[in-house]
Parts: structure tokens; sequence; C-alpha cells
């Protein structure tokens, strides 16, 4: 029986290995928030066995040898599927992210999930109907291992700014006018893309304007409010900020 | 336009730098009150009043002509502020002072969203233009004030959009830092030291300029050439004076209110004041708005009443002290009927 930074330490090296790419050590301590001291001991060792081998400045790789495929294909029986199977079972956690902001049972669930996955991963994976997947670099990204889920989720402000940037059938605002007190949206500006960002501003520039409300922020978002996006999505601003019949009401 | 607000340093002087533009100075205002007819006899606090009034009427202006930029022919002004601020200095009437814009669509307009979006997109304009106001309120944000916002709470009638731009002001409405919710007493600080600088007066305050919308068309509109108090000029479609003061009698100050009148007295009164600009327009015109007729039963009781219980709406309200100074109440009953008179051939 593995211990728990053996396994998942393990589980990143068997499935990129399957995968063909390398694991970078130090997204493994980042994503799993794990000891980054017991993580290196523990890639020394499984070194020093001749099972995984150094593929750059801290990199590592299974070897391909008859041995160390079977330790990969013991590893990887390993793996507990739940909710996310096919990621769980083939893609490493520290390549991939699901863009689900947290509480989102509230609002019902999404038809199909947002994965980010790593642009090294392009043409290597066949994720099952369900997922809507983006390859992007995911440098400077921030998400983490959700021991509960046994997936990779994306903080908050990360899946807000990629669900606003790449999924344009995704409740973001509705989740974003619920949680505006809890969320730093100027990092939700500066993860965004430009599409996400214009999708942002402009659900901002509205609020400011239905809400009559100041909305301090550290970026200007009327300037960066696109007219074509408020053309697009008029109709579910004015449902969502005023709910309960005050549309019809006040014949807005 | 910019997309990020810089260190507190650099909003500061971004502030500094607005507010020479969007704010009056005193001297400006001073001046505008000297070009005002009923000015000369103020005694020393009806002067502060009307001047403190008469920064709130350069706002209300200002918004005048930044909408009729954006909306060019859409939207037609009328009411209050274009009578008093624009008409009456025209024919050397004392202006009362007046708070509120109102407009209509010279289209009709379905739905009021519509126009909610209309605001984003003027927003973003006069952003562009420089034209709002970022005040810095801590951890790199700024709250943009001189924006076009809807104010949910006045909106009472379908076809009636209300909206409020909040300015800054020398005397009127909440303190700055309270309407802003600022708790950082450093901050609150520097930005007193900007407002004193820029306005002369330290603990600024934030008030709205108020903007009623009619979805539906008023009647009709001229394009007119807009020269107001203040000096400046705006070319904006209007909806045709004779007509504004035909509503003003149908609506205002001969209706029957019947049971209801003594909550209406000060409708009665702002119509009254008003409706002195129908010794300098063709009185034909406005009958004809009327479809040739006056209630002037309606009127006289209206105006008996305002006589009898009404006098102190007149006589504490700095927003007459203008017409104070050249109107006694009973002069003002008697020009107006006098001209209602003559209207119906009485």
């Amino acid at each position: 029986m593995l211990s728990r930074l053996r396994l998942v330490v393990s589980l990143q090296l068997a499935k990129a290995y399957r995968l063909g790419v390398p694991v970078p050590a130090g997204r493994i301590v980042r994503v799993f928030n794990l000891n980054s001291r017991l993580v290196y001991r523990y890639l020394g060792a499984l070194e020093g066995e001749g099972l995984v081998e150094r593929a750059g400045r801290g990199l590592y790789r299974v070897r391909a040898s008859g041995r160390a495929d079977a330790w990969a294909e013991y590893v990887l029986s390993q793996v507990r599927e739940g909710v996310h199977a096919y990621f769980q079972r083939v893609v490493p956690e520290v390549y991939y992210y699901l863009a689900e902001p947290p509480s989102i049972e509230w609002l019902g669930f999404a038809e199909r999930r947002l994965a980010v996955v790593d642009e090294a991963l392009r043409g290597r994976l066949s994720p099952p109907r369900g997922y809507r997947v983006v390859y992007a670099s995911l440098r400077g990204r921030r998400w983490r291992y959700s021991w509960d889920l046994g997936a990779a989720v994306a903080s908050p402000e990360q899946a807000l700014a990629d669900l606003l940037s790449h999924d344009p059938g995704f409740p973001a605002e509705q989740y974003l006018l619920l949680n505006l007190g809890r969320l730093d949206l100027a990092e939700v500006a500066r993860r965004a893309t430009r599409r996400g960002l214009a999708r942002l501003s402009t659900f901002l520039a509205f609020l400011r304007v239905a809400t009559g409300r100041p909305l301090p922020q550290p970026f200007n978002y009327l300037a960066l409010c696109d007219d074509r996006v408020l053309e697009e999505r008029l109709g579910e601003y004015v449902s969502l900020v005023f709910g309960n019949g005050a549309a019809e009401r006040r014949n807005l | 336009m910019r997309a990020r607000w810089g260190g507190l340093e650099e909003q500061l002087e971004l502030l500094r730098e607005r507010l020479r533009l969007l704010a009056p100075s005193w001297s400006a205002l001073e001046e505008a009150l000297g070009r005002l007819p009923g000015a000369e006899g103020l005694g020393r606090g009806e002067r502060l009043d009307v001047l403190r009034g008469l920064e709130r009427a350069w706002h209300v202006m200002r918004v005048l002509r930044l909408l009729s930029e954006h909306f060019a022919v859409e939207l037609v002004f009328g009411g209050g502020a274009v009578l008093n601020y624009v008409y009456m200095p025209q024919h050397r009437e004392p202006p009362r002072l007046t708070f509120d814009l109102d407009a209509s669509c010279a289209q009709p307009v379905g739905s009021k969203r519509l126009l909610l979006a209309e605001a984003v997109r003027f927003n973003r304009r006069i952003d562009a233009l420089g034209q709002t106001l970022p005040v810095p309120v801590g951890r790199g944000s700024a709250a943009l004030l001189y924006v076009v916002e809807y104010d949910a709470e006045k909106d009472f009638f379908p076809e009636l959009l209300p909206l409020r731009v909040p300015v800054v002001t020398r005397y009127d409405g909440e303190p700055f830092h309270r309407f802003l919710g600022i708790r950082d007493y450093r901050l609150i600080a520097e930005l007193r030291a900007v407002f004193g600088e820029a306005l002369g007066v330290e603990e600024a305050r934030i008030d709205y300029v108020r903007i009623d919308i009619s979805l539906a068309p008023a009647g009709p509109a001229e394009l007119e050439e807009l020269a107001d108090v203040f000096g400046a000029r705006a070319r904006a479609p209007v909806t045709p004076v004779e007509h504004q003061l035909a509503s003003k009698i149908r609506w205002k100050l001969a209706r029957d209110f019947g049971e209801a009148l003594s909550y209406n007295l000060h409708d009665v009164l702002k119509a009254l004041a008003d409706l002195r600009l129908l010794h300098h327009v063709d009185a034909r015109r406005v009958l004809e708005h009327l479809g040739g007729r006056v209630d002037l039963r309606a009127a006289e009781g209206n105006v008996r009443a305002l006589l009898e219980r009404g006098r102190e709406l007149w006589s504490r309200n700095y927003h007459y002290a203008l017409v104070r100074r050249r109107y006694t109440l009973e002069e003002l009953a008697a020009r107006v009927l006098g001209a209602l008179r003559g209207l119906s051939g009485g």
C-alpha cells in the first residue's frame, strides 16, 4: 500500500509515461500541495531503483523497460475512478484542470465541463463527450488537486476567467453576480483572454448601470466593454439582475 | 480611456485633472449668477443658497449636453431645466432652480432594457472622452462617478425610465467617503486635500442629477441651439416651448386635483413660475396645443389654494429665491392667470 504522496507522484509518472510526456516535479509539489523535500526524495528513490529517469531540468519520466512498464501498470491499477473517470485514469493532474467554480451545484450542472489541458498533450487525448477541452499553456495558471473530487480543479478566479474566455454557454455571469463580494475580479481580468475580459467588463458595465452601485475595481471595465457582447447577452443580463418578475413589472 | 488606474499617486493626479474639467469653479458660478435677472437683490444667505443650487444646475446642463451629443435626434429634451436655464434667461426672467432633466424618446421604445443598454454605451463613450470621474477607494481600485445609472427606487411607471448621475458637489448630497464606503482614514485625508485644492471644499459631497426618460414621444420636436446660463451651448431636439407650456397648463395648473390638491401645491407653484413664459411666446400655438380650451376655473381654484395654503413653499424654498426678487406670489399669480385669461379669451 503506497502512501498518499507516493501514490500521487507515481500516478503522475505512470499516466505521463502512457502519454509519452515527462512530469515536472515542481508542478507535482504545487498542484498536490506536497512537501517538496519528500517529493524529491521519493523521485530520487525511484531513480535509484532504475524505474524513473531525469528528462531535463526538474523533469522526470518512467524509464522504457519491462520492469518499469510493469510498475506503471501496477500504479495505474490503483486509480480510484470517480465522476471524471477518463481524466483520473489517463491524464496527469499536473497537465490539466477542470474549470468549474465552487458551489456551482446551486446553479445546476453544466451540460459540458470545461477542461483546460496543457498544449503538450494536444493530439494525445480522446476525452469522452461531456467535456469541452481547451489546449493551452498552463504556465502561470492556478489550479489544485481536489482530494474530494479526485481531479484537478482551477481556483475560483482561474475557473471564472477560463469559463468567460472559452465557454460562451456557461452561466458565468450568474456565478459572478452571486459571488461579487467574494471574487477578486482583478485577478479574473488578469487571467482571462481578450474575449473573456470583454465579457467580464461588459457585464460589470451593465451591472454598474442597472444596480447603481459604484462597483470599484482596479481596472476600468467601461473602457473594455464590448458592444457585440452587450447585444448578445442583454436579455440574459436583464433576467439575472431583475429576477422574480421585476423585469416584467417595470417593463425592463 | 484607461484600462488600469495605476498607483494611488497616479489616481489622485487623474482625479485632480478630471475635477478641473468636471466641476465648475466658484468664480464661474458667481459669474453665471451675476448674469441672471433677480440676482442683484439677494441677501448673503440666499446668494449662497442660489450659488449652491447653480452648481447642481451646471451639472444638469452638462449632462444634457453629453446626452444630446450621444443620442443626437433620438432624445428630445424638455421640462423645467430647459425652460429655466435656457429660455427664462433669454427673456430676462429670473429662473427657478430645478435639478432634474426630462427627456423623451423621439421614436417609441418598447422596453426600458434598450435604454439601459444605450446607457452602457453612453457611459463608455463619455469615459473615452474623459468625462467620467474615477475616485480611488483603496487597494488600487477606483469607483467611477459621473456615469449614468438606473434609479430603481424611483421606477414607478412602465413608460418612464428614471436614471441618475452621481456628481461631486461642494455642499449637497452625502460626504464622498460615506457614499463610496471608504474607511481608510489616510486615503480620506488624501482625497480631502485633492477636493480642497480643486473645489475649495475638503468635505466634498456626492449628489445625483436625475434624468427621467419617457419611452413614448412627448409630442413635436424642434432642433435648437440651446445656450444655457453658464455660457455653454448644445444643439439638441427640444419639445417646442409652447407645447411644454400647454402641458404645464393641462397637467399642472389647470388640472382638477380634487381632494389631492394639498399634495400637489408644489407642482402648481412650479407650473405657475414656469408659465411666466406665456408672455414671451406665441399664445396661439399654446392654445392650439391645448385643443383650443383652457379650464380657467380649475386654474383659478388651484392658484387660490396655493395663495391660501402654499405660501410657505414659495417663501422658504431657495429654488424660488431669484423669482421672489422680482415678483410677489400675488403678482406671479395675477400675471399668469392674466395670460391664461388672454389665451381663453376671457
